[in-house]
């Protein structure tokens, strides 16, 4: 379970301070599929980021399955982010530099897994996807949607208890889009928890729950029965 | 293993300001490291042949002598300054006043040349030839006139200033010879006088030492009994110290010793390759041989040099040994009431115990030269400093020649920093993804490193290789003198501490970079515009 208490964003600027977000108070439990929606500039990457531990809040307290991580250092911080966090994003994110196959190897290389089960691990990962015969591609040789699959599998590599995604259909057309929604819905249902950040109020309303935002406050929180196509 | 193979795909991917990297590692790495290996090699060399006998000689001789070379300044000092001779009697007070000295000599390179074996003298014919052979012997014949001459008259200095001369010697000689003739031992007339004349003379022969220094060309005729087969053999009139001083020892039979020069005994010591080819049989002690019609038993072979030959004109191994007849045996010429057994002479040699300084053992020698005969009479000159002064000149350019690489290897240093930051700076979204991935900041720090250390290696081996070609080729362009024929020992330990150290220094360049890796903003970099 994830929990943020009082969580307050702020950054200084030469003139003064902006509020990314005030006073947040959210829980996330095991199974859900969360959406954050508002319009932008409300704060909902933000949230997102400090979710992941991406970014660290000014002030208030979050703890991971009743661990507090406010106080901790860069090389915890990495651990978390590698064993509990899976991260999509909008732009897919991989390395260029590296196949489909390596980006996946990736997050298991730092959670020191053996080579040959990188491998197995990844290979599997990326047939779930329907990317069996790309295995070995270079990311600019692939679709927009074989991409953020490629991206989905690598996110799942290390097996973490959440699946944060930042408004992961936004640079896909809609069919890729939807196989996309498909795919996280079936990861929902295999246990998988679901933060995803969308500007979209179709795709909002796909989650079992929709915290919507506003200047840094939560406007809204709004919990519906399981999505079901 | 994983950020291995991404470093490798970073340098492929940038491929071409990685080579220009890697070109600029190599060209600093080759020629510093060529230079350095090179510089490094003249040194092994030196410090080397400071090891040997022959580097640790040095050569005291009086200033008038030593001027010897350039007639003017004789002619215009001959007047002003008397020509000093040392006294071999003081030699035990030397010794005593320079701990540092292990053997004092006096020896004379001589080039022995046979012509038909018809009696001796055939130069200068007639049995009296015995004396202008003698003179033949240029160098003891001409000190011999101006000795005579220099304590006679100023303008006789003159003479002796040229008497290195044949012409000036011959002149002489038929005045030395009568002196000489009643000091001759009964024995072969042609042959003794020959040897005595040296010997008697006013005690005041010419130089000594070094042969370069005297250019000891004239020839002596060679006879050998019991038919040789060389025509020609050097080798040097010597004390009994000379074989201490080059640590020379008898392979068969026995050196001549101190008696054996006093005494005027006429022996010979055979270098071992000499030995083996001076005559058909290998037997060949005991062996009566004529050089300068004075017959001389062989009574030792020398055991081979132990060092090498470097600073040497030929090896000892090729030479033959006969006691010097120079300040020797005065009694034997008849000069009254003191009947010392040493005279005096121009030059003499010690030997410096093994690391002393010699620039100082020189100079504490030249203060007691002063101390005996009177400020600047004796001049003291090392067999090193000149090849010194040599390896000084080259070390000069080589270490301009290492200022100019460091000037490279700074260049591309900069240019690997440049190249870093800029790769950073290029990477800081793919560096964030990896830290949204899990990789903490350090391994981004290693993982900008490692790529550098790649790039770095990879030049630097280059240059490694190419370093040894370079050296070749700068050593080369070097050689031009005095140390050209002395092997350069590989300096493969520097070569390669140059290049390791051309490593680090990329390295060192690149830390800027990898921490602006290790401390990227992952919000920033990822953010979706």
């Amino acid at each position: 379970m994830l929990q943020l208490s009082n969580i307050t964003k702020a950054w200084n600027t030469g003139t003064g301070q902006i509020v990314g977000l005030k006073d947040i108070n959210l829980e996330i439990k095991r199974g859900e599929f969360v959406t954050i929606m508002g319009p932008s500039g409300s704060g909902k990457s933000t949230l997102l980021q400090i979710i992941g531990l991406l970014d660290l809040p000014t002030a208030g307290v979050y703890t991971i399955e009743g661990r507090d991580v406010m106080g901790l250092r860069d090389a915890d911080l990495a651990r978390i982010r590698n064993r509990h966090f899976g991260f999509v994003f909008q732009k897919f994110h991989l390395l260029p530099e590296l196949t489909a196959m390596e980006n996946v190897m990736l997050p298991m290389g730092y959670a020191g897994v053996p080579m040959a089960q990188r491998k197995i691990r990844a290979q599997e990962l990326l047939e779930r996807m329907g990317l069996s015969h790309r295995l070995h591609a270079r990311p600019t040789t692939l679709s927009g949607g074989e991409q953020q699959r490629v991206a989905i599998a690598r996110s799942l590599a290390n097996d973490p208890g959440f699946l944060l995604a930042d408004e992961p259909t936004g640079n896909l057309p809609s069919d890729q889009g939807a196989e996309i929604m498909e795919i996280l819905h079936q990861l929902n249902k295999d246990g998988m928890t679901i933060v995803m950040v969308t500007h979209d109020e179709k795709l909002g309303a796909q989650g079992s729950r929709t915290v919507r935002l506003k200047d840094g406050v939560i406007e809204q929180i709004v919990e519906r029965e399981p999505w079901t196509n | 293993m994983d950020k291995l193979k991404l470093s490798w795909r970073q340098i492929r991917i940038h491929w071409g300001d990685s080579l220009l990297a890697v070109l600029g590692i190599a060209l600093a790495t080759a020629i510093l490291a060529g230079v350095v290996s090179l510089i490094g090699s003249y040194n092994t060399v030196f410090d080397r042949f400071t090891q040997q006998p022959q580097a640790r000689q040095i050569t005291v001789r009086s200033v008038f002598q030593a001027m010897g070379s350039g007639e003017a300044a004789v002619r215009i000092d001959a007047a002003a300054s008397e020509p000093v001779r040392f006294n071999l009697q003081d030699v035990p007070r030397i010794l005593e006043d320079n701990p540092d000295v292990i053997a004092s000599y006096q020896a004379r390179y001589i080039r022995f040349t046979t012509t038909a074996i018809s009696g001796g003298g055939s130069f200068f014919g007639g049995p009296v030839g015995s004396a202008s052979g003698a003179a033949g012997s240029a160098g003891s014949a001409a000190g011999t006139a101006s000795g005579a001459a220099g304590s006679a008259s100023s303008a006789a200095g003159t003479a002796s200033g040229a008497g290195t001369r044949a012409s000036t010697a011959t002149g002489a000689a038929p005045r030395a010879t009568p002196g000489a003739t009643p000091g001759t031992a009964s024995g072969a007339r042609s042959g003794q006088a020959a040897g005595q004349v040296a010997g008697p003379g006013p005690g005041m022969e010419g130089g000594f030492g070094p042969p370069e220094m005297m250019g000891m060309n004239q020839d002596v005729t060679t006879q050998v009994v019991d038919t040789p087969l060389l025509e020609q053999v050097q080798g040097y009139m010597a004390s009994a110290s000379f074989f201490t001083a080059y640590e020379l020892k008898a392979q068969e039979g026995i050196l001549f010793d101190d008696r054996d020069v006093t005494q005027g005994n006429a022996v010979a010591v055979v270098g071992s390759e000499l030995a083996k080819k001076l005559y058909s049989d290998k037997q060949i002690l005991n062996k009566k041989i004529r050089l300068n019609g004075r017959i001389y038993t062989i009574v030792g072979i020398l055991a081979p040099y132990a060092y090498s030959t470097e600073g040497l004109p030929v090896s000892f191994d090729e030479l033959i040994f006969v006691p010097t007849r120079e300040g020797v045996a005065r009694a034997g010429a008849g000069s009254g009431a003191n009947a010392t057994f040493f005279g005096r002479v121009g030059e003499l040699s010690f030997t410096a115990r093994k690391g002393a300084d010699l620039a100082a053992v020189a100079r504490s020698l030249e203060a007691s030269f002063a101390k005996l005969y009177g400020e600047n009479k004796a001049v003291a000159v090392t067999q090193i400093s000149q090849i010194k002064k040599d390896l000084d000149k080259r070390l000069k350019i080589l270490s301009l020649l290492a200022l100019m690489a460091s000037a490279v290897g700074i260049a591309a240093a900069i240019n690997i920093f440049n190249l870093m930051i800029g790769r950073v700076s290029r990477r800081t979204r793919s560096i964030a993804i990896q830290r949204s991935l899990g990789a903490t900041s350090r391994s981004m720090l290693e993982q900008t490193l490692l790529e550098t250390l790649i790039l770095g290696a990879i030049g630097s081996l280059i240059g490694f290789i190419l370093s040894f070609p370079l050296a070749g080729v700068l050593q080369n362009i070097l050689e031009k003198s005095q140390l050209r024929g002395m092997a350069l020992p590989q300096r493969l330990d520097l070569a390669l501490g140059v290049s390791v150290m051309a490593i680090m220094v990329a390295l060192l360049f690149a830390v800027p970079a990898a921490l602006a890796a290790a401390n990227t903003d992952i919000v920033d970099a990822l953010r979706e515009e």
